[in-house]
């Protein structure tokens, strides 16, 4: 069931980052509101977590378009289920989690459709971008190689093992955080995170030290 | 054995590692090579995945999200509309395949009559045909097949048929409408009238001999020409 709408009046209004008392609404007031058929409630909620949720999908697609288009869509989904969320639940771990189960649908279908042309356009434009404006462009360079390195291999994780990565490496999540979206225990997330990092391991490992071979060899 | 130190080591390298634990395996460490080249390899790891760069400020507006969830909620309304008008369509064509199946397999006569039951009523509602057919006859054979006195024409194909003779069936075939009989006309009108209701009809005669007679009229208008 859609949450009822209410009428363009209120969808037109400024959109407050506060509630309207100037006292931070909690997300469960503003998902209670929305509920009720609030859309500004809902956009303060969509203001208030769409970078952290843009983040996050960005790392696990890695294009500027998919990663808004993804974000987007997360924000639309949860609108027209906000009746099933639960309250013990936080929103932001829920709407973590839609998004990244749009990001696996996202990935895999990518994936099945051309990962060679893929990865080629995707080198391609690493290739054109890596000239950045730089105090040291050596350094530069090389930072950007270990990064395009560290993105290859995380995207060819699995993609459980690939959002553990994320979640807890790169965007910094508690364990209890990353349970809720996986829906398993604290214990459970740390267990996945392990055998993540594991995994990641295995794959950058040999290729980290093969450029630091490069770069002592490079030096004499 | 080995394999819960590697794990306590990949816990020490991200700083996972309860402080006594991290201690005493820190010592151990120190003091074993494999250990030592284990933790650096974990530790540049972690450091690689240090460096990956913020991702580009993304263009999210509230307008496109509202947009967006507008569209959707329009498309799910037309789409929810369209499966409606399928499932009609659907349920429509059933029907109609069930009354098909169910049609009488009877002559040809009544699969003629299913279709058009205009005719139908008139054929059956004509006079008897001895009232009327030998009259048609008589006038094919004075205006047409003068030379041809025979009472049924002879069917096309035969072996010692000339192609004059089967010229003159084809043209025998063709009933002027001036050969049908008022009874003829006044059943027909009745039949279709009176009986059927309707206001616009056609009217198809078939004689003994096959020849056809077609009649057009109006709720009121006599048939015929």
């Amino acid at each position: 069931m859609t949450p009822k709408r209410k009428p363009d009046r209120k969808m037109d209004a400024a959109i407050p980052v506060q509630g309207s008392t100037g006292v931070e609404t909690n997300d469960d007031a503003l998902i209670q509101a929305a509920r009720e058929g609030d859309f500004a409630a809902f956009e303060v909620l969509y203001h208030r977590h769409r970078l952290a949720v843009y983040r996050f999908i960005y790392q696990m697609v890695h294009k500027q378009d998919d990663a808004e288009d993804i974000t987007q869509e997360a924000f639309v989904r949860a609108f027209h289920n906000l009746h099933r969320f639960r309250e013990q639940a936080r929103f932001s771990t829920w709407i973590t989690r839609i998004a990244m189960n749009l990001c696996t649908d996202r990935v895999r279908m990518a994936q099945r459709r051309a990962s060679l042309e893929q990865k080629e356009a995707q080198g391609a434009l690493e290739w054109m971008t890596m000239s950045g404006v730089s105090p040291n462009p050596v350094e530069e360079m090389e930072r950007n190689r270990t990064a395009a390195l560290v993105r290859e291999a995380v995207m060819a994780l699995p993609a459980h093992h690939r959002t553990a990565i994320i979640l807890r490496d790169f965007e910094g999540k508690e364990y209890d955080e990353i349970g809720e979206v996986f829906g398993c225990s604290t214990g459970g997330a740390k267990l996945r995170v392990l055998r993540a990092r594991r995994a990641l391991k295995a794959r950058l490992a040999p290729v980290l030290g093969e450029v630091e071979t490069e770069e002592a060899r490079d030096e004499e | 054995m080995k394999k819960r130190i590697e794990d306590q080591i990949l816990l020490l390298a991200y700083g996972e590692l309860d402080a006594s634990e991290a201690e005493a395996l820190t010592k151990r460490i120190e003091a074993d090579p494999a250990l030592r080249a284990l933790y650096d390899e974990h530790a540049r790891v972690r450091d690689a995945t240090r460096i990956v760069p913020e991702p580009p400020a993304p263009s999210l507006s509230s307008e496109r999200l509202r947009e967006r969830i507008l569209n959707e909620s329009a498309t799910k309304r037309t789409t929810g509309w369209g499966w409606a008008f399928a499932g009609g369509g659907v349920a429509l064509a059933g029907v109609l395949a069930i009354l098909t199946a169910n049609l009488p397999a009877g002559s040809g006569e009544d699969n003629l009559a299913l279709q058009q039951p205009t005719l139908t009523v008139a054929l059956h509602d004509l006079p008897a045909p001895h009232e009327w057919v030998p009259a048609l006859i008589d006038d094919i054979s004075e205006e047409q097949q003068p030379e041809a006195p025979s009472d049924r024409p002879a069917p096309q194909g035969r072996s010692n048929e000339s192609p004059a003779e089967s010229h003159s069936d084809d043209e025998a075939r063709v009933v002027p409408e001036t050969a049908v009989t008022q009874p003829a006309r006044d059943a027909a009108k009745g039949a279709v009238g009176d009986d059927m209701g309707a206001h616009e009809a056609t009217v198809v005669v078939i004689g003994a001999n096959g020849s056809a007679v077609e009649f057009e009229g109006t709720d009121g208008v006599a048939f015929g020409g």
